[in-house]
């Protein structure tokens, strides 16, 4: 972006390019047999930073998220992570067990299904212990201390914390899987559909909440989304995919705004306003 | 080297869009258009309607993405082409140096009008309590009433939300700020105020880009005219 004749900028903060990514994707392609699932996705995200991916049923959206969460093995490509802990990595020859301390520590996944990103089996205040735990946390006091402080952050009433997850309507499952992720502050979320199923008051809420994470604390999100509008809330960035692959993606309200793919011109105008 | 002593200049600017979902009708709203605008000075666009000038606005402010051509801005102590910079560029831009004032409000959902307006005071250097402190003061010169400060804008009259957008564009310092008809849906008395804003943004050194439908307020405000070059016939 500097013109080629300018010299180096001397303040970092002014232009932020400069530091290094977060994540780093080059040429990710995951097929399933011969059925291409996502093919030849690249970008690099940086701390605080929100990127959306939409796109139509079907378009490649989960499997690129998994494949960026080290939870689905890409055919192709590579994914370079910057740890707070263990340095930059390569996921795709990342040893399974630095993968899982990675996941319980510095990322958060949201699936898209909220019972498959739960465990059932347990109370909603255990839901959003077990990290914390797996951390070494020990006093039971401060884990439920925890625990409704979060139930608190995402609304859900704090009488509810010792009820089993099926207990809960779908749009309550879905918060306290994020609650579940968030508890202990990790540096990369990606996030399936978080607001599919909740309603307009409670979604605007947790915008809030993921907004002011970004800002504040410098989380950064890779999140799918069909809802345009949560996404021109949310995301800096967009991409746009079909058919496993990115069509168009730049800043959010650039793409939504003055959209140049037939694909996403399509998608912009079958909505009424974003 | 180049170097920028302007606020914002534009080489060679061209823009059209292609309806695709419309049998891929094309749009060629202008081509090859220069213009510079100075610290403290404010730039007019004007023309018919339809001639362009939201659009170019727009294209300052990266929101619509040029076929061609060059936004060149300073933006600390270097210099930034916002046609071609990556967009974590341009949101650094956007956050210190690039305001733009819209013809509505876009609301963010529970987000309070005086929350909308101290956001991003920080970058300013103002400390929370200053941030308030100063968002309050234009809210009230502005005439919007305490009593709707801590009111998200979606249950706002259009004249009201327009407001909290104008005090959200002037609060912040902005070296560089664009204006789509600020005015628009505002009474004698906040006009006079917007009027009152505009001046002392360009005493501070702002240079300013606007399109301003009332001509009262343009003469007040504006130093030079840009006409929108008519566009050629097709052949
Ligand atoms: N495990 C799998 N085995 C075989 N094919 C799969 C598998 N998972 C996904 N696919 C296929 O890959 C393609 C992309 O699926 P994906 O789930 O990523 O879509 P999506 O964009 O998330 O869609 P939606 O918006 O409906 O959730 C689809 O054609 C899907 O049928
Ligand atoms: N996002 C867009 N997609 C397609 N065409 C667009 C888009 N934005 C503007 N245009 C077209 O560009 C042309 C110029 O529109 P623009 O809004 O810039 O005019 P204007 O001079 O601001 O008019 P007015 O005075 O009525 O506000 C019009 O033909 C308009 O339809
Ligand atoms: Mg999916
Ligand atoms: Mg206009």
């Amino acid at each position: 972006m500097q013109c080629a004749a300018c010299p180096a900028p001397e303040h970092p903060e002014l232009f932020p390019e400069n530091d290094p990514p977060l994540l780093s994707v080059r040429g990710l392609c995951k097929y399933f047999g011969s059925h291409p699932g996502c093919l030849d996705v690249a970008f690099d995200l940086w701390p605080g930073e929100v990127l959306g991916i939409v796109g139509e049923s079907g378009s490649g959206k989960t499997t690129l998220l998994r494949c960026l969460a080290g939870r689905l093995a890409p055919t192709s490509g590579s994914v370079r992570y910057r740890s707070e802990q263990f340095g930059a990595l390569d996921l795709l020859s990342c040893p399974e067990p630095l993968l899982r301390r990675l996941h319980r520590t510095e990322w958060g996944l949201v699936r898209q299904n909220p019972r498959d990103g739960l465990r059932l089996a347990v109370s909603a205040g255990a839901n959003i212990g077990e990290r914390l735990m797996s951390l070494g946390w020990r006093n039971y006091a401060e884990i439920r201390a925890q625990a409704l402080a979060w139930l608190e952050r995402v609304e859900i009433d704090a009488a509810r914390v010792d009820d089993l997850p099926l207990t809960f309507s779908g749009g309550m499952q879905q918060r306290l899987q994020i609650a579940r992720n968030l508890v202990t502050s990790p540096r990369l979320m990606f996030m399936d559909e978080p607001t599919g199923g909740l309603d307009v008051s409670v979604q605007a809420r947790l915008l809030d909440l993921l907004r002011s994470l970004a800002r504040e604390l410098g989380l950064a999100v890779v999140i799918v989304t069909h809802d345009l509008s949560v996404a021109r809330i949310l995301a800096h960035r967009l991409m746009v995919m079909r058919r496993g692959r990115v069509v168009e993606a730049g800043l959010t309200d650039q793409v939504l705004d003055d959209p140049h793919h037939p694909y996403t011109q399509l998608l912009v105008s079958s909505i009424l306003e974003v | 080297m180049t170097t920028l002593d302007t606020g914002i200049r534009v080489e060679g600017l061209s823009k059209s869009f292609i309806l695709h979902t419309q049998g891929g009708a094309r749009i060629d709203v202008f081509r090859d258009l220069s213009l510079h605008v100075e610290a403290g000075e404010c730039l007019a666009l004007s023309g018919p309607s339809g001639s362009g000038k939201s659009t170019l606005l727009r294209s300052l402010y990266a929101n619509y993405k040029p076929d061609a051509g060059r936004i060149l801005v300073r933006h600390g102590d270097g210099v930034v082409d916002l046609s071609t910079a990556a967009p974590r560029a341009v949101l650094a831009v956007r956050r210190r140096t690039l305001g733009y004032v819209s013809q509505f409000l876009r609301v963010i959902p529970r987000v309070p009008a005086l929350e909308i307006v101290a956001e991003g005071l920080g970058e300013d250097g103002l400390e929370r309590e200053e941030a308030l402190a100063h968002a309050s003061s234009l809210l009230r010169r502005l005439r919007i009433g305490p009593e709707l400060w801590r009111l998200a804008p979606k249950t706002f009259s259009g004249g009201e939300q327009q407001r909290i957008n104008i005090a959200r564009g002037f609060a912040r310092g902005y070296p560089i700020l664009l204006l789509d008809e600020p005015t628009a849906s505002l009474d004698a008395a906040n006009r006079a105020t917007v009027v009152e804003l505009i001046r002392e943004a360009k005493t501070r050194g702002a240079a300013i880009v606007g399109i301003f439908h009332d001509e009262e307020v343009r003469d007040a405000v504006a130093d030079r005219i840009f006409t929108m070059p008519s566009k050629e016939r097709p052949q």
